[in-house]
């Protein structure tokens, strides 16, 4: 079973995406919140697995209460964006915050109960088009972070762009002909050397360093 | 000027131009007869030879530039050049004294030079006239006392016609130098009679406040659109999934599906609706004013206490207007925020404008938020561009919505 919690300031939208969610066999609502603190409060709580976050709200925020639940759950959820807009300048606030993916209101239920299984499993970058579209959109050049990329190994570059087009764990190993272990090494190897929170956060910082170009 | 340098012997432009310094040499004959005299009067008393020009000239030129200091001598000189240059597109309206000096040099330069073209008119075609006789005129009978002018070598006949075009050039000179002295003019009636710099920058303030508005209300219309449609995607995906198992749910959704579309496309109404007024897309439905205001309150269906005083036909359209959009979207917000109450709208109209006020007891709901305050602000710029206020407020129990309009002077 996945634990999901729920936070959306309106409550029609909680209410529907309770009842999406609710109706499979394999996931379980376990709470809402109105807003980013509460949020944190319920988290706290009930430690789900996975939180649907909306951006805007009255307040604490998405982007906030994304940084309040990574640094003070231990053992933080996974944490999907939900927002109404796609070129959403809080949707990419919330990445870089720690958000491990975003997904929009009008997604059809399959896509949304897709991504919060996939975002549990947490070996694949969800959405790469859309990430990209709004890396290119609102990134900004990180000069800090020029040529950091230059600590990786050649293979864990390589990896890094895989990830960044979307493919997972056994996929890249399909891809690159190693073992999906030896695509784990690489992959946690990669996040440490990069800073990075998981797939998503070394994918935008991957964007801003131009090491691969969004656009 | 762009085109054949024949142009301004054929095009209508020279020529409206041209009679436009002629109506300004017009008016100078009052003041040629008030300086003659007065100059004449300065001099017997001074007794100076040197003294009549300069006297004539200062008395001349100091009674043009009071009579032009006068604002309606600036508010003629306005619509003239407008209709006779096509100077300026936006006849200034600024009182203060830069821009009554200005218009005074530009009636004192106008009537001056346009005394100069009017007589140059006359006498230039003269002179040609002249000079195209000359092959053909008789030799003065009483040779050196002749009352004719003579021009020595031409000769008669034939052999004299190369003096006809010589006759020519006076003329072309005077029209193409009335050619540029139009242009100049064009640029002159802009400078003088044009907006001042200062009503320049508060135009374009204006404008780039207008900007900003619409981008703001396009903006919030984009927000309030979007999480409409997020309900009714979200909902009526649950409700899909949920139909068989749930139906009450699936009943609930349906409900907020419904509610969120409405408001939706009533913002979307209000907004764009909004858009087009400023757009001046009025032209699609005649404006209305207060004279229809009869007709408004009866199709509101709430319940209104009118009390009007003094005569609407005081009041210039553009002050009927915009109160009668004041009253409609007033008792619209009267309408979505406290419902069906009973409202009472005062009018007083007096010598120095409109006063109304509309107040309504506050309902359950209260006033300000939502689209309300969106409506209201609209309305408030352009009160304010009228010189007038507008206020809504909380008065104890009841709301109160109120506009003061100034009328303007001179505009009855």
């Amino acid at each position: 079973m996945i634990s999901v919690l729920i936070v959306d300031d309106e409550r029609l939208i909680r209410a529907g995406l309770r009842a999406i969610v609710a109706a499979e066999p394999d996931l379980e609502v376990v709470g809402e919140a109105a807003d980013g603190a509460e949020a944190l409060v319920e988290a706290l709580r009930l430690r789900p697995q996975v939180v649907l976050m909306d951006v805007r709200m009255p307040r604490v925020d998405g982007i906030q209460a994304t940084r309040d639940l990574l640094a003070k759950v231990p053992d933080p959820p996974r944490i999907l964006v939900v927002t109404t807009f796609e070129n959403d300048d809080y949707v990419y606030d919330a990445l870089r915050a720690g958000a491990n993916g975003f997904l929009l209101k009008r997604s059809r239920p399959e896509e949304i109960l897709q991504a919060v299984r996939m975002v549990v499993q947490g070996d694949i970058l969800l959405f790469p088009a859309a990430i990209r579209a709004l890396a290119a959109e609102h990134a900004q050049p990180a000069p800090e972070r020029a040529g950091w990329h230059d600590r990786l190994t050649e293979r864990e570059a390589e990896v890094l762009r895989l990830m960044a087009s979307g493919l997972s764990n056994s996929e890249i190993a399909g891809s690159l002909v190693v073992s999906p272990q030896t695509v784990k090494t690489h992959v946690g190897n990669l996040l440490a050397k990069l800073g990075a929170r998981d797939r998503t956060q070394a994918v935008i910082f991957a964007y801003e360093s131009g090491f691969i170009q969004p656009r | 000027m762009p085109g054949s340098p024949l142009r301004p012997l054929y095009s209508g432009v020279t020529w409206r131009r041209w009679a436009f310094m002629i109506l300004g040499g017009m008016v100078s004959f009052p003041y040629l007869f008030m300086a003659m005299v007065v100059g004449g009067t300065v001099d017997e008393a001074g007794g100076s030879a040197l003294l009549p020009m300069g006297t004539f000239f200062a008395v001349l030129a100091a009674g043009l530039f009071v009579t032009g200091l006068m604002p309606v001598v600036r508010r003629l000189e306005c619509s003239i050049s407008l209709e006779m240059l096509g100077a300026p597109e936006q006849p200034g309206q600024d009182t203060r004294w830069p821009a009554r000096l200005r218009a005074a040099v530009w009636f004192t330069v106008h009537v001056a030079v346009g005394g100069a073209v009017g007589a140059l008119s006359v006498l230039v075609p003269l002179l040609c006239g002249w000079v195209f006789t000359r092959p053909f005129a008789a030799r003065a009978p009483s040779g050196p006392k002749s009352e004719i002018p003579q021009m020595s070598g031409v000769p008669q006949g034939w052999e004299g016609m190369w003096v006809i075009p010589l006759g020519i050039v006076p003329l072309l000179v005077l029209v193409y130098g009335m050619a540029l002295l139009g242009s100049l003019a064009v640029k002159g009636a802009a400078w003088a009679l044009g907006p001042s710099p200062e009503e320049r920058i508060a135009a374009a303030e204006r404008r780039a406040d207008a900007q900003a508005e619409r981008t703001r209300l396009a903006r919030e219309l984009h927000d309030s659109v979007g999480h409409a449609l997020s309900i009714v995607t979200v909902q009526s995906a649950a409700a899909a999934r949920v139909l068989e198992r749930d139906t009450e749910f699936a009943r609930q959704a349906l409900q907020a599906i419904e509610e969120s579309a409405r408001t939706a496309l009533e913002d979307l109404d209000h907004v764009l609706g909004l858009l087009r007024e400023e757009e001046g897309g009025g032209k699609r439905t005649p404006q209305r004013t207060l004279h229809d205001l009869e007709d408004l309150l009866g199709k509101t269906g709430l319940e209104i206490d009118l009390r009007r005083t003094g005569d609407l036909d005081r009041l210039p359209a553009a002050v009927s207007r915009e109160a009668y959009r004041i009253v409609q979207e007033g008792l619209t917000n009267v309408a979505k925020h406290a419902g069906r109450v009973p409202v009472e709208l005062r009018l007083a109209i007096g010598p120095c404008g409109l006063d109304l006020e509309l107040s309504n007891p506050m309902g359950a709901r209260t006033h300000g938020g939502g689209t309300g305050g969106r409506g209201l602000a609209g309305l408030g710029e352009r009160v304010h561009v009228l010189r007038g206020t507008l206020s809504a407020e909380a008065d104890r129990d009841r709301w109160r919505l109120r506009a003061s309009i100034p009328i303007p002077k001179g505009s009855t």
